[in-house]
């Protein structure tokens, strides 16, 4: 086998799905904010609600062209750099994702063009209508995915046909509710509304900033902050139970993690470290016993480590990767957590205007999120290594290990051609998103039609 | 209901239904992709906007029925989609390109609009690859690929040898078929300038057509061994030729002024339908030929999956179902959005 086309496939594989995860977190955050825009519009009439739901939908539309654009890309990926993959598991596979694309993201792709363009084509009921099927397509189309990504991490619902050696589907429904899908995807729904919230009080801080609609921008700060604020308390509470989830599914992601290697009572939690792979120890700060703390309020609780047979027999992650992903998540985290914290405390007084350095930083501060979202799905992904699909010993499926699941004979110039032209995309991306989501804000909170200025003028 | 409890109805059922989202596919997204490979030599940037705002609100769910193909070989003959885009490596990441670089592109038009900036360029770069990189795709699973006994493009075989005559043949006229279907769109759905222009157009795209499909036939029939075990070749390729020859004969008819507009769209749609029509009829019951040995050939038999009966039939209610629900909601969006169309249309925010 091709060292070199494994490794290329491995880092093309986590820098499209992480490149592509900036943006449809923002699509789910942005058309709940939308949603309950349209809902208190719909029921008070208030103008404000309208005009707060119509800049969303701006800034929403340049975000899904760039989450269809760099997502359309990841399950031909799986034909093309990880075919023994998509032969092995494509009956259940395949099936999950060619539902998503007929049950959900047509539901979401159709109905944005209404919001988009339908304000004065559709009566007031029928647009909120669409506002409702816009959230619900994106979030089951994010179930559609987590549930196709948490089966490959606890798998379910099938058995190996055993002429081929291939998977067959025995049961969809133990696909779609395997064993960790349901507290990953509020985990995941969590982190988006996070995402969406701080991005538009990141804009509302702009418009105050530049004094600029500061009416309809100090309503937009309270609404994006409340909710920023809220899902940035619930975040590390159901992170927690996730982890806990990881210990009794994948118990070497969740020991890699926390830098575990031994299985000891009383044991630490490193607040920051560096993991030395070789002597198999993490040097850094520690807080005696809190780990064990954490997973069962009591210190003498045994956590099991690297070291223990239970942990290991499936191979271990690579320890540092995995640890320093969960910790820069964490970091992030909290930092949004803090920072929404003090820009609301500021504006409940009335003094946050004033503040230009807070109000800078609150706009560079919608990062944050973005941060954890990534280094949070390159924990899941890279703690569950060596394994593409994790073994199940209850159901005796040995895995498909990551290099098992790669193409054979695959030519690594043809995979550095591929990561080439995405890279150049990516670029072309990040310009586009660069460049005109400050246009777009630049419009403001209540942008006056081109063609209407045009005909004053006149 | 006997039969549905034999697997090989499946597998015939799902060869149908790739085959249907592949014709919505060109016959929806194919005015998209004509349109936009129109974009650049359009004389004005209000032509440009028109003709954008046509197909602003519908392209991307039009895109979907490709998808929705892609998605449909994924999940019922997952060989054949590992084998054809492995196989194809270099060729699919130019029609990821075309994927990619439409939405992209798209939003940077609509928020910098030009009559011939690198933006209008690149959107039409984007709308030439997706067709005919996919028609040549098409076109290699019909003339075949190096397919090795395990299923896969062997190793050593190079990966110009995806281009036969054929295949390329394939490739034109999956973007002649889209041309055309974008001016006939564009005469349906605008008025002045950019109709007359569109209604000029449709001669020499016709014309084009019709000549590019007449050769992918012939050297068809030319190719040896093409037709061996193909009990549907005769009747696809009688009635696509119906549909090919009437619809190429109705927009001819129709091209000018004083014909409904919407006809030459119609009769356009009608040539998308008698190419899927003639290409299923050759393909059948094959998936991907191999040019190694007759026995490699990946057949729709061979390649589809194995699953019990009842979570095939699970699937196929669910495809179902959401296929009519999909169908309603295009329906509802192309009323929203029915009527002429011009550059101020979408102004309004």
């Amino acid at each position: 086998m091709d060292e070199m086309s494994l490794i290329l496939s491995r880092i093309q594989f986590a820098m499209s799905a992480g490149y592509h995860f900036i943006f449809p977190p923002t699509t789910l955050g942005l058309s709940f904010f939308i949603l309950l825009s349209e809902t208190f519009f719909l029921t008070t009439k208030k103008e404000v609600y309208r005009k707060l739901s119509s800049f969303a939908v701006r800034i929403l539309t340049l975000v899904f062209a760039l989450g269809v654009a760099t997502g359309l890309l990841l399950p031909f990926m799986f034909g093309m750099n990880w075919a023994e993959f998509a032969k092995h598991a494509g009956a259940l596979f395949g099936v999950q994702l060619a539902v998503e694309a007929t049950v959900a993201f047509t539901i979401e792709s159709v109905f944005i063009g209404v919001l988009f363009f339908g304000r004065e084509r559709i009566k007031p009921f029928w647009y909120w209508l669409s506002a409702f099927l816009v959230f619900f397509g994106s979030h089951l189309s994010g179930y559609i995915i987590i549930a196709a990504n948490s089966w490959m991490q606890t798998p379910g619902g099938f058995s190996i046909d055993p002429s081929t050696g291939r998977m067959i589907m025995t049961d969809f429904w133990a696909f779609n509710f395997n064993a960790s899908v349901g507290i990953r995807w509020l985990h995941v729904m969590t982190a988006a509304w996070m995402v969406g919230a701080f991005l538009l009080v990141a804009c509302a801080a702009w418009f105050l900033k530049h004094d600029k609609d500061v009416k309809l921008a100090k309503t937009l700060m309270t609404f994006a902050g409340t909710i920023a604020l809220i899902t940035a308390v619930a975040q590390p509470i159901i992170g927690h139970m996730s982890t806990l989830q990881i210990e009794s599914t994948q118990p070497a992601k969740g020991a890699a993690m926390e830098g575990q290697y031994l299985t000891q009572k009383n044991a630490p939690l490193y607040a920051m470290g560096w993991v030395d792979e070789q002597n198999k120890k993490v040097d850094g700060i520690v807080l005696p016993g809190m780990l064990s703390y954490f997973y069962s309020a009591d210190f003498n609780y045994e956590v099991k480590g690297l070291d223990n047979p239970d942990v290991n027999k499936h191979g271990i992650p690579p320890v540092q990767w995995v640890f320093q992903n969960f910790r820069l998540m964490v970091l992030a985290g909290s930092l949004s957590l803090g920072t929404i914290l003090f820009a609301l405390i500021f504006h409940f007084r009335g003094t946050l205007a004033r503040k230009k350095k807070s109000l800078t930083w609150l706009i560079y501060a919608a990062i944050f999120p973005y941060v954890a979202v990534v280094t949070g799905w390159f924990t899941a992904e890279i703690g569950r290594q060596p394994w593409v699909i994790y073994p199940v010993e209850s159901m005796n499926y040995p895995g498909l290990s990551t290099a098992d699941a790669l193409t054979k004979n695959l030519d690594s110039w043809n995979v550095w051609f591929s990561v080439i032209v995405y890279f150049a995309i990516y670029a072309i991306c990040t310009v586009v998103f660069l460049r005109f989501l400050p246009v777009i804000v630049k419009k403001g909170l209540d942008p006056q039609p081109a063609g209407h200025a045009a005909q004053a003028k006149e | 209901m006997d039969f549905l409890n034999n697997i090989q109805v499946w597998q015939a059922f799902w060869f149908v239904v790739i085959g249907a989202a592949v014709f919505l596919f060109l016959w929806l997204d194919g005015f998209d992709l004509g349109i936009g490979m129109t974009l650049p030599f359009m004389k004005s940037k209000d032509q440009q906007l028109s003709a954008l705002n046509v197909i602003w609100p519908i392209w991307d769910g039009n895109e979907l029925y490709g998808l929705i193909g892609g998605g449909a070989i994924f999940a019922t003959f997952p060989v054949v989609f590992a084998a054809l885009l492995s196989g194809l490596y270099p060729w699919v990441v130019l029609l990821l390109l075309g994927i990619m670089l439409r939405p992209i592109v798209f939003e940077a038009w609509s928020n910098e609009p030009g009559s011939k900036t690198l933006w209008t360029w690149l959107f039409a770069l984007a709308s030439f690859l997706i067709p005919f990189v996919a028609g040549v795709a098409l076109g290699t699973t019909i003339a075949g690929m190096p397919i090795n006994a395990q299923g896969v493009w062997d190793h050593g075989h190079g990966f110009w040898e995806a281009l036969s005559p054929l295949s390329v043949l394939c490739g034109l006229a999956v973007v002649s078929l889209t041309l055309l279907q974008g001016s006939a769109y564009l005469v349906k759905r605008t008025s002045g300038d950019l109709q007359a222009q569109a209604r000029k157009d449709l001669t020499p795209r016709t014309l084009f057509t019709g000549i590019v499909l007449v050769l992918v036939l012939v050297t068809a029939l030319l190719s040896p061994g093409l037709f061996d075990g193909k009990p549907l070749a005769l009747v696809g390729i009688i009635l696509g030729l119906v549909f090919i020859l009437g619809g190429l004969v109705g927009v001819w008819l129709h091209r000018d002024e004083k014909s409904p507009d919407a006809a030459p769209y119609w009769f356009s749609s009608a040539i998308i339908a008698g190419t899927m029509i003639l290409v299923g009829g050759i393909q059948f019951p094959n998936m991907i030929r191999s040019t190694i040995d007759a026995s490699f050939t990946l057949t729709i038999f061979k390649a589809g999956v194995s699953n019990p009966i009842n979570s095939l039939v699970l699937i196929a209610c669910v495809a179902t179902v959401a296929l009519a629900i999909t169908a309603v909601y295009s329906i509802i969006i192309y009323r929203v959005f029915k009527g002429k169309i011009d550059h101020k249309t979408h102004e309004h925010y």
